[in-house]
């Protein structure tokens, strides 16, 4: 019988090569040719274990020493247990303890990807604080738990810690999160199924020339107006509304008692809403819009018995420098929630 | 009798059972199939393929090294670790086997036992050009500069496996960052297999992180070649620019 690997002749009968030792025939050895394979819900902590010894590896290799690990180096004690606690967990992975903190590291997971889809409502805020009470004990069982003897040490240093943390999440939300605004509109546009009182996410960024176009859904910095010897002056801020862009800067719009008409063309009033407040036009009204000015429409509230007009003028024709941010997405209610289309 | 029926004795209960009119085939078509599935990015067909042509031979030595390469393109370092130990049972010493033990060692974050399985697939008479390409990816890990000339040597010993070793080297150097050679290497793949969806999927990834315009018609190819594959959709998706994240952080 002639071995698959080396061509040594062997005598019949052998199941391994007598030279080289590879299996001749294995079909009496019975060999289970089937690999074994690992759960997938174990594949993420395999991914962060293997990253961790990756990074161990390098640091030793770099640093030229062999033998002890290079978290030896760490200064003892809990300033860097709780330094490193800034991940939960890690000061414990780190020093071989994160048995003890299995459970509560992906609860603060849960709690804080919960948070973050319903941020903006009181629930999501519910969670965020519990996200940030685990996160305050996984980093205090670290080392003080143990440390502190006294109740009233245990309470202070706990407490510390959440604040401490509080304020690093705030931090992470006024950084990471700056660019995003979360605003309530008061439009009800039936081709997007956007409903009053639907709170929309906008984006900061979005918000220039470029980005802005007919039927987007911009954030403007709604100001105070005051008459000054017969010219119209813009005054301190006094909120935030979502409006919907009508008409960009160079176009005509002609408004009458049925809708918006821009440079001759009438717009579908299923995409671009008529408000209540402008079917008070008895005669057509045609403005053009200035340069760096958009025309906006949304449904305000006006007290007094102004003209129509001058409403028109004054709140509508907007300057592009008091858009804030651009509309991206619906974000409340949850079931709603997706991208916009509509300007985008 | 009936409470007996199913009882399993010997070998009769790991044998796979055979449907009425299947095709009765032998180790070649599956390690065929095998190979299919494999250059379609497809590892989990390849490793089941490779399963069953072991289960017509289980001295099918292709077949044990191809179930470890696809548990290591599978992930699971660990398993595909144990299997090479298994393997290297049934083949003592083989240079491959140790070789892509090393790889595995290597992706599961052990280097130095990496480099000593790769040290010793290299001192063996018969050295394939898996072994060399094995070396090359233990010694970029440590970022030595000979780990090329390992790829180069890999490339002459290649013989029939050209396109393959071709492939391989592309994708090695795509995942450490070394595009512009990864490029030449996934361009001779394609040009050499160009039914591998693999191959196009690799090479329009390389492209994309090069900014070239040409990813996107490159992955589509990719997907022409194996519809519905995931990564190759979400890598589209990203070229053009249009992916979740893309859209939500993105200009």
């Amino acid at each position: 019988m002639q071995c698959p690997r080396c061509h040594f002749e062997n005598m019949p009968g052998q199941s391994r090569c007598f030279k080289c030792g590879s299996v001749l025939d294995a079909k009496e050895a019975a060999v289970n040719v089937h690999p074994p394979r690992v759960a997938k819900w174990k594949r993420p902590f395999r991914l962060t274990i293997r990253w961790l010894r990756r990074h161990t590896k390098t640091k030793r290799q770099t640093q030229g020493r062999h033998g002890d690990t290079p978290w030896d180096t760490l200064p003892p004690g809990a300033v860097s247990g709780l330094l490193l606690s800034i991940i939960p967990g890690l000061a414990h992975l780190v020093a071989g303890r994160f048995s003890n903190v299995r459970w509560y590291c992906p609860a603060w997971l849960i709690l804080l990807a919960g948070a973050v889809y319903l941020f903006g409502s009181a629930w999501g805020f519910a969670l965020l604080g519990l996200a940030i009470g685990i996160h305050a004990w996984v980093a205090f069982s670290y080392s003080l738990n143990k440390n502190c003897t006294e109740p009233s040490d245990k309470i202070t240093w706990l407490f510390a810690i959440i604040i401490v943390l509080a304020l690093l999440y705030w931090g992470v939300r006024r950084t990471v999160f700056a660019d995003f605004i979360w605003a309530y509109t008061n439009l009800t546009i039936p081709s997007e199924k956007i409903e009053t009182g639907d709170c929309l996410l906008a984006r900061r960024t979005l918000a220039d020339v470029n980005s802005i176009k007919r039927g987007s859904l911009v954030l403007v910095s709604v100001r105070t107006e005051r008459n000054v010897r017969g010219l119209w002056q813009r005054g301190r801020e006094i909120g935030r509304m979502i409006v919907q862009v009508i008409a960009l800067p160079g176009e005509q719009v002609t408004i009458t008692q049925d809708g918006f008409g821009v440079d001759g063309e009438w717009l579908d009033p299923n995409e671009y809403p008529f408000p209540q407040w402008l079917r008070r036009t008895r005669n057509p009204v045609t403005i053009a819009i200035p340069d760096g000015c958009y025309f906006v429409s949304s449904e305000y509230e006006f007290r007094g018995a102004a003209p129509v007009w001058t409403l028109i003028r004054d709140a509508c024709v907007i300057r592009a420098r008091d858009i804030q941010a651009q509309a991206i997405m619906v974000w409340f209610p949850v079931h709603r929630r997706r991208f916009l289309r509509i300007g985008q | 009798m009936k409470r007996f029926s199913k009882l399993e004795f010997g070998d009769n209960a790991r044998k796979r059972k055979i449907s009425p009119g299947e095709a009765a085939h032998d180790q070649d078509y599956f390690h065929d199939q095998a190979l299919r599935y494999w250059l379609a990015g497809d590892f989990e067909g390849a490793l089941r393929n490779y399963s069953r042509a072991l289960e017509q031979n289980s001295a099918f030595y292709a077949g044990w090294l191809g179930q470890v390469l696809c548990l290591i393109e599978l992930g699971e370092y660990a398993e595909a670790n144990v299997w090479a130990d298994k393997a290297l049972e049934l083949f003592p010493e083989h240079p491959e086997l140790l070789a892509v033990k090393a790889v595995a060692l290597a992706r599961d974050g052990k280097m130095e036992k990496a480099l000593a399985y790769s040290d010793n697939s290299i001192s063996r008479d018969n050295v394939t050009a898996r072994c060399w390409l094995a070396r090359a990816e233990v010694l970029l890990n440590r970022k030595s500069e000979i780990a090329e000339s390992c790829i180069d040597k890999a490339v002459s010993q290649a013989g029939n496996d050209i396109a393959i070793i071709r492939l391989e080297a592309g994708r090695l150097l795509n995942k450490k960052g070394n595009l512009s050679q990864a490029l030449q290497y996934l361009q001779q793949a394609v040009e050499q297999s160009g039914k591998s969806a693999l191959a196009w999927y690799e090479l329009g990834c390389c492209q994309a992180k090069l900014g070239r315009a040409e990813a996107a018609v490159t992955l589509e190819q990719s997907l022409k070649l194996r519809p519905g594959w995931r990564l190759a959709r979400d890598a589209l998706n990203r070229s053009r620019n249009r992916g979740f994240w893309r859209r939500l952080f993105g200009r």
